[in-house]
């Protein structure tokens, strides 16, 4: 996957350890409510996390979008305009009382790609602490979809759920294929796990 | 039987005397005869010290973990130790015990002559022991393995209680990671299996040998692969080679010598042309090879070397009729034994036995809430498979049902590869039969402990031959008219989840449900997610064992049961752990998404806290769950007349 293609200058301009301080945004990204629609060349993005820190902030090539999350699992869908974008920085809440924003590493498995109208899945987040920050990107497309179909009824019976990450995964292809073929089953009613 | 009621049992008196078969029926609460299943053992680990005057064992008391101590001449019993988990012990000498409490965690408990505890002292030393060397008292063979070298110290237990072990304590220094130290008669290592040491990149297996413990070490041989090492287990009665357990040019392991000289299989010692040796016993004397062992209609068989073992055993034999004898310890001059002794309805009960009298000592038992009656025989079932594989399955049948026939549960196993069922008392098994259900069991294609190429048949058979196994296995019980064939469910945990779901789209008609704990379901899945395939020979193993992930795609996801979902027509029970890092949770969210997408949604069972492993607890909690699903899909039809 190429690298530079979606970073503008502005994105570079970013460090590996830079306080409190975020960028103009490269890419339009915002929250979005279970009720709310899609704008023009919008698809949702999910974000899916699972840390053992506190993150205020989560970043789309130095756009912040504010979580203000303990640790523990977290999924939250954001509207972000269409093409590829990557991962770029997290803001840490408590490190050394002030916290911080850590830059993601430049791998290719934090890069995802954003198609309009579709819920978009690049996985899930898995952040942890031994000392220094770790992330790394896993696919559990089908806990996200568990919570989405739970949390955003309206939105999953609205918008395909498509995968945009890089593992080889055929789950979300399969799924909508079955939901088609069986046609009876709506996201509405599909149960919530117990 | 002349067995001695002069001493008192080490578990007897600690238990409420609540035996299972009086209060068990198929109608009766899950949870009560469940919970006595699962319990913890009143009493396992029993070693009797070298002289034989005390009998160590560890016991579970008053929701305690505790090391308990017997005085052979008085019966008096002692707890000398508490913890709040499982414990290791060894006996240091005649009167200190070497406790492993977690990782790492050493504790000396020295004893007074009656076995009472005199002293308890932590090892505040990094390292682990090696061997407790009961022969060489106040000395044990203490190791340390760094990132790049492995040292082995003979220590004082006061120098280790010190913190004090040092470089003139040590007496073996190799490069890499030691697996396993092979030591002479006098506790010093001549041999050692390590991992890597020939620089950063080096992963291979290297074995290393001296020839007097003043020699420097000479690499006898390298492996890139752990399946092709010989396993060193002793030293040859040369006092020169080696003696190891091997497959290599041959279908099944065998113990041999090992020549160091050219790094060649030597003469074998012992082989089983149907078995593999899967362990060999020593004796205090530690090059002293008493037996090896293996494993023959799902029962653990010893063969000893010795004829005046052979005897011992014949008169074991003779004293416990019908049961499966394992010796547990000797003492220093082999008079005496602790013994276990079970079978699949039993979980056993331990005897000190003198075998030249005949006179035995009934410790105590094992589980004494359970009474062995009550429990569910299990028969040997020998077949083979459609393409003339020899297939070997175990049939449990309740003791009480509802019906003419017991409905059936099916049970493959996990693995697939190199895991295989034994014939000893299983509880889940027992907690089945309990609620009115024979179980079948099946050491399909792939299984361990029956040689290489039984095992290789089992590779890449996911879905297919390992399924075809059980199937022939079922349609022999079916045959036989001992179950009824219109109640039959399936339910397995790991592969064993991953056989009960495809199971399901193999035979639509035999199934009335399925229960799958811990199942891929998604084996593409598998290569990125499970903590085996983190690193590049893990899923190359992984690779030989399902199929490569790129080139035989297709093939993964047609045999993946949550892309199969569609052909699932019966009632199924997913269950998982959330901590779950083999088989990730996520398995069990795709297989039910898939489900409810053809508007067959699963019944549900999400473990907080639990890994791939389950704890006792979880386990009792899970097959409640189970049972509670069988008894809801294979009760006898309101309609049919018994």
């Amino acid at each position: 996957m190429p690298k530079s293609r979606a970073r503008s200058a502005a994105c570079r301009s970013f460090v590996a350890f830079l306080l409190v301080a975020f960028a103009t945004g490269c890419v339009s990204v915002r929250a979005i409510s279970p009720g709310g629609a899609l704008g023009a060349n919008e698809g949702l993005l999910v974000l899916q996390l699972q840390t053992d820190v506190a993150l205020r902030s989560i970043s789309i090539e130095g756009s912040p979008v504010r979580l203000d999350v303990a640790a523990g699992t977290h999924l939250l869908l954001l509207a972000v305009s269409a093409g590829r974008h990557r991962w770029s920085h997290l803001g840490i809440t408590n490190f050394g009382n002030i916290g911080a924003s850590v830059r993601f590493p430049d791998e290719d498995e934090f890069w995802f790609r954003v198609e309009p109208g579709h819920i978009n899945y690049p996985g899930m987040l898995e952040v942890y602490s031994r000392g220094w920050f770790y992330v790394r990107s896993v696919d559990r497309s089908a806990l996200a979809l568990d919570e989405i179909r739970s949390r955003y009824p309206s939105l999953i019976e609205r918008y395909p759920i498509v995968y945009s990450g890089l593992a080889p995964s055929v789950f979300l292809e399969r799924y909508q294929a079955a939901k088609s073929a069986s046609g009876h089953a709506s996201e509405a009613g599909a149960s919530r796990a117990r | 039987m002349n067995r001695s009621r002069s001493h008192s049992c080490l578990a007897g008196s600690a238990v409420v005397a609540v035996c299972l078969g009086w209060i068990t029926s198929p109608c009766e609460a899950h949870s009560v005869w469940i919970d006595a299943l699962f319990a913890y053992p009143a009493l396992q680990q029993i070693a009797v010290n070298p002289s034989g005057t005390l009998i160590a064992a560890h016991g579970f008391r008053d929701d305690t973990h505790a090391l308990l101590v017997q005085a052979v001449d008085t019966g008096r019993i002692e707890t000398v130790y508490r913890s709040r988990a499982e414990t290791l012990y060894w006996w240091e000498d005649d009167d200190t015990l070497i406790v492993r409490d977690g990782d790492d965690a050493y504790v000396a408990v020295e004893l007074d002559s009656t076995g009472g505890r005199a002293k308890e002292r932590a090892l505040l030393v990094p390292g682990h022991l090696i061997d407790a060397l009961p022969l060489l008292p106040d000395r044990v063979l203490w190791g340390h393995v760094t990132s790049s070298d492995s040292s082995a110290y003979q220590v004082s237990i006061t120098a280790l209680l010190a913190g004090d072990y040092e470089k003139r304590h040590r007496v073996a220094h190799v490069p890499g990671q030691a697996w396993h130290w092979v030591s002479d008669r006098e506790g010093v290592p001549m041999a050692v299996l390590t991992r890597g040491g020939e620089g950063s990149r080096d992963r291979a297996f290297h074995l290393l040998h001296r020839s007097d413990p003043k020699s420097s070490w000479q690499e006898v041989g390298s492996w890139d692969r752990i399946d092709d090492v010989p396993t060193p287990v002793g030293i040859a009665v040369n006092g020169y080679d080696l003696l190891v357990v091997s497959g290599k040019g041959r279908n099944t392991a065998a113990l041999r010598e090992f020549r160091v000289d050219d790094g060649e299989l030597g003469a074998v010692i012992y082989e089983n042309a149907a078995f593999d040796v899967i362990d060999v016993v020593f004796g205090y004397e530690g090059s002293e090879l008493l037996a090896v062992v293996f494993e023959e209609d799902g029962v653990r068989r010893y063969h000893y070397l010795d004829p005046l073992d052979t005897a011992q055993h014949a008169t074991l034999d003779r004293l416990f009729p019908g049961k499966v004898i394992h010796v547990t310890g000797q003492t220093r001059d082999r008079r005496f034994l602790t013994v276990w002794v079970s079978d699949s309805r039993d979980p056993g009960h331990y005897y000190f036995v003198n075998p030249r009298s005949g006179r035995t000592v009934d410790i105590g038992a094992v589980s004494p809430r359970i009474d062995p009656a009550s429990m569910a025989p299990v028969n040997v079932i020998k077949l083979s498979a459609s393409d003339g594989q020899a297939i070997e399955a175990f049939l449990a049948l309740p003791v009480r049902f509802n019906g003419k026939r017991p409905p059936l549960v099916v049970m493959p196993h996990g693995g697939p590869i190199g895991v295989s069922d034994r014939r000893a008392f299983d509880p889940v098994v027992q907690a089945l039969a309990t609620g009115g259900y024979a179980v079948l069991q099946v050491n399909y294609r792939g299984s361990g402990g029956k040689g290489a190429s039984f095992l290789e048949a089992g590779k890449r058979a996911w879905g297919r031959g390992i399924e075809d196994d059980i199937e022939a296995a079922l349609d022999r019980v079916l045959a036989s008219s001992r179950v009824d064939p219109e109640r039959i469910c399936i339910f397995g945990a790991s592969y064993g989840g991953y056989s009960a779901l495809i199971s399901t789209t193999r035979r639509p008609q035999r199934y009335r449900c399925a229960v799958a704990s811990a199942a891929p379901t998604d084996l593409l899945l598998m290569f990125q997610s499970s903590d085996f395939a983190s690193t590049e020979e893990g899923r190359k193993n992984f690779a030989e064992i399902v199929g490569d992930p790129e080139r035989d795609r297709e093939h993964l996801i047609g045999i993946s049961p949550a892309y199969r979902a569609q052909d699932m027509e019966v009632p199924i029970l997913l269950i998982h752990g959330d901590r779950d890092v083999r088989v990730d949770v996520e398995h069990a969210y795709r297989m039910k998404a898939m489900l409810e997408a053809y508007g067959r949604a699963p019944q549900w069972m999400l473990i907080q806290e639990a890994v791939h492993d389950l704890t006792r607890r979880q386990w009792i909690r899970l097959m409640e769950r189970v049972l509670e699903f069988l008894d809801t899909h294979l009760a006898l039809p309101a309609d049919r007349k018994e």
